[in-house]
């Protein structure tokens, strides 16, 4: 097949720190002092084939955000040559030269022109554009009153619209609210999976990298770094972020929203650490590792993975037992706290998307502990299963719950809380939903400890009535899954049979 | 080493020069520039069209007044100069009173030094367009100068109210407006060419554009009258480009007489020079813009 492009041997020069004002120009000049040099691209070569779908990934100043620009024609490179076959669209931001002033309708119009499209077509698609934004009671509306939500989404029903031959898209596809994202990642696989159509993708979710990309560039420093299918590029770009300790890719987790009103959405804060310093929080810990302690089971020595880690309290209590100890969290702020607090842990920590990410590369487990993590999560059964797979013994669990005896997972709208879920949602599952899991998971035996921890939500008798709160506070289960059958007198066997009979 | 005289030079020498191995030169793209880059602006006229139509919707959303403020502001300027030179000094304007005179001359400078002011930051001032979307930017100066024409339209319409006013008919000769008017259009661009482009590198420029534009007020006729200044200075008044354009357009209008050839020839020649200049220049640092900008 034909190549669509073609980019040899290309550089580009930045000249930084160069003088704007005639008062510093000419000293500059008379003082012989060179500005400083950057080269964004050093020798760039690819080729994408008509019809690809390529993706660009790496590190923040790799050059990825230069290469598109240049393919699209907004700057020239210093050195080398580049070809394009066909018409070239991009979309390196949504919303450029929209005008607060205008209207909606108005700068539909104007973002359709500064895009390539003709009016003629504009106003073909208007109703489509307009009822793909979803905003059309706010369409006379000067978009300086959009919520910045609105006004991405307006942008984007326009960009989609675009009909070129190769589609150059930087990171814009990260924007709206979650319900938008699904949509319009929809509409993206739509009009990507158009025949013969080439697209070029820079983005640091290694999720939408692997979903859209036939092939992937991995760019660091201006240079190609590997080239190859999408799963193996991204699993060398995440080893490579891992060895030398750098800022992980930011969680390709959606997030979720609180619906205030019609059209505007509200983040609930992610970026906040896990409270842990809390009276309530450090008595229900405490509660726990009191817990996990007298249960007797043999915890020493082994090699243990700390799944939603938090700030690390599990973390050390396993240290404490000579146990080696991997924390992940998902919340890159978590992990930075627990490196602060805990030094020793700082090469054993990483923060990461359970959901999305490959856990195989941490090597196997003797012991999983999960405590606090099902609820944090959108998929706990996925997430379980993964683990399953790397644990050899024994997986340490507790959950808030649902007390019913169907196999179910109920989700709730959340805040911010210490022992509460920070993305919105949380996931209530019902015990038999939880243990159905762990058996799909691989574990063949799932344990109850027969005496709950010393703590309120622990301490609760199953009603099967529907609830997730008694007397206004959480319940939870405590689930020890093993792969081995355990001989342990304060463990009672279950299964899901066993506990409906039990609630019924 | 000795050579006789026949036969035996060097092999070198006598091959015809057309047999040397070519050298290796670096190949230019070849150059019709402006023909292509006419043809991209012509591609991207809706473009072009849509920030014209940006800049002047928005101009007259922001202002509760929105267009009086471009019609009142030659009328305030003719007064005043009218109270202080007509007034106080008593500067001749031969047969038409000095009012109409100067607000004429107003009408189309206004238009002139609008132009230029908001062609220096039009650039700077949409930088998003400049980093994040590919077209010719040229079009950005050209829709700048272009959106200043409505405010023209409504002066001149006031202008005749004012002409009707003080019983000042006209006659045919007013059509010589619309060459005058596009001379003037296009020396405008030219200079906003050079003023947006240099304002990408040297933000200086913006300072020294005002400054530049009230010298040029007050060297050219448009609070006075060509006659009214010493015959010995008429030369160097009529290489001002604009001293050809606004003393055509006043003696069209007002005095019925078809402008001065040799000041017309001369602001033609000077726009044309300017406007390819100009142009070359912004094309040349254009290349430039998304990373200095």
């Amino acid at each position: 097949m034909s190549n669509a492009i073609v980019v040899s041997n290309l550089w580009k020069k930045y000249t930084i720190g160069q003088p704007k004002k005639l008062t510093e120009v000419v000293p500059s000049w008379l003082s012989g002092q060179k500005p400083k040099n950057l080269w964004a691209l050093k020798g760039i070569n690819l080729r994408v084939k008509k019809g690809e779908r390529l993706g660009i990934i790496g590190p923040n100043g790799s050059g990825k955000s230069t290469l598109l620009k240049i393919l699209a024609g907004v700057t020239p490179p210093t050195k080398g040559t580049y070809t394009t076959a066909g018409t070239v669209a991009s979309l390196l931001e949504l919303g450029t030269g929209f005008h607060p002033d205008l209207s909606g309708t108005e700068n539909i119009y104007l973002y359709g022109a500064l895009l390539g499209l003709k009016r003629s077509q504009v106003k073909q698609k208007f109703a489509q554009i307009v009822s793909f934004s979803g905003i059309k009671r706010f369409l006379d509306t000067p978009v300086k009153h959009y919520s910045s939500g609105m006004y991405v989404r307006l942008a984007f029903s326009v960009a989609v619209q675009l009909e070129s031959d190769i589609l150059l898209v930087d990171e814009v596809l990260a924007v709206g609210d979650a319900q938008f994202q699904n949509k319009s990642l929809a509409k993206l696989e739509e009009i990507t999976g158009k025949e013969g159509r080439t697209i070029i993708i820079i983005s640091h979710s290694m999720a939408t990298v692997k979903h859209f990309c036939d092939r992937v560039y991995l760019l660091d420093k201006g240079i190609i770094k590997d080239q190859g299918g999408a799963t193996s590029v991204t699993k060398i770009y995440l080893d490579q972020i891992e060895k030398h300790g750098q800022k992980p890719p930011a969680p390709t987790r959606r997030k979720a929203m609180n619906i205030v009103s019609g059209d505007t959405y509200k983040k609930v804060p992610h970026k906040k650490t896990e409270i842990f310093n809390q009276p309530d929080s450090i008595r229900i810990n405490q509660a726990r590792l009191n817990h996990l302690q007298s249960l007797g089971l043999s915890l020493e020595k082994k090699r243990v993975l700390d799944a939603g880690s938090g700030v690390g309290i599990f973390a050390q209590f396993f240290v404490k037992k000579k146990c080696d100890v991997i924390c992940l969290d998902g919340r890159e702020a978590n992990i930075a706290l627990l490196r602060k607090r805990f030094p020793r842990l700082k090469n054993k920590s990483f923060a990461i998307n359970l959901e999305a990410d490959d856990l195989l590369s941490f090597g196997t487990f003797d012991i999983v502990s999960c405590y606090e993590l099902l609820y944090h999560l959108e998929k706990p059964e996925l997430v379980l299963e993964k683990l399953g797979k790397i644990c050899t013994e024994v997986l340490l669990l507790e959950s808030c719950i649902t007390d019913h005896p169907e196999p179910f997972n109920l989700w709730v709208e959340e805040t911010y809380a210490y022992n509460q879920a920070l993305r919105g949602i949380g996931c209530r599952p019902t015990p038999s939903f939880v243990i159905s899991a762990l058996h799909q998971a691989g574990f063949s035996y799932i344990y109850f400890p027969k005496q709950p921890p010393e703590h309120k939500d622990f301490q609760f008798t199953y009603k099967g009535d529907f609830s997730y709160k008694r007397n206004n506070h959480l319940i939870r289960q405590i689930f020890i899954a093993s792969k081995k059958k355990l001989t342990n007198s304060k463990l009672n066997l279950v299964s899901i049979e066993k506990k409906k009979q039990a609630i019924n | 080493m000795v050579y006789s005289s026949t036969g035996d030079l060097p092999k070198i020498l006598v091959l015809p020069l057309w047999t040397f191995p070519p050298m290796k030169r670096k190949i230019k793209p070849r150059s019709t520039p402006t023909v292509n880059h006419l043809r991209a602006i012509w591609h991207h006229r809706e473009i072009l069209y849509f920030l014209f139509w940006r800049d002047v919707k928005v101009r007259y959303k922001q202002a509760f007044f929105g267009i009086t403020w471009a019609i009142l502001t030659p009328i305030v300027q003719a007064l005043v100069f009218a109270l202080v030179f007509g007034v106080f000094f008593k500067i001749p304007s031969g047969q038409i009173p000095y009012l109409p005179l100067i607000f004429a001359g107003f009408v189309f400078w206004n238009f002139f030094s609008n132009a230029i002011s908001s062609a220096t930051f039009s650039l700077t001032s949409n930088t998003d367009l400049v980093t994040k979307a590919s077209f010719p930017k040229e079009i950005v100066v050209i829709a700048t100068v272009l959106a200043r024409l409505p405010d023209l339209l409504a002066s001149i319409i006031i202008l005749f109210v004012v002409l009707v006013f003080y019983h000042l008919p006209l006659s045919l000769d007013v059509f010589w407006i619309v060459p005058l008017l596009v001379i003037e259009i296009l020396l405008a661009l030219g200079i906003g060419f050079y003023a947006a482009a240099i304002n990408v590198y040297f933000r200086d420029i913006s300072a020294l554009v005002p400054l530049i534009l009230m010298a040029w007020l007050f060297l050219t006729p448009v609070i006075y009258t060509l006659d009214s200044i010493p015959a010995k200075f008429h030369l160097y008044a009529k290489l001002n480009p604009m001293t050809g354009v606004l003393e055509g357009i006043r003696s069209s209008l007002l005095l019925h007489q078809p402008p001065d050839v040799f000041a017309l020839l001369i602001s033609l020649a000077a726009t044309l020079f300017v406007l390819i200049s100009g142009y070359w220049l912004f094309k040349k640092l254009e290349r430039g813009f998304a990373d200095v900008i």
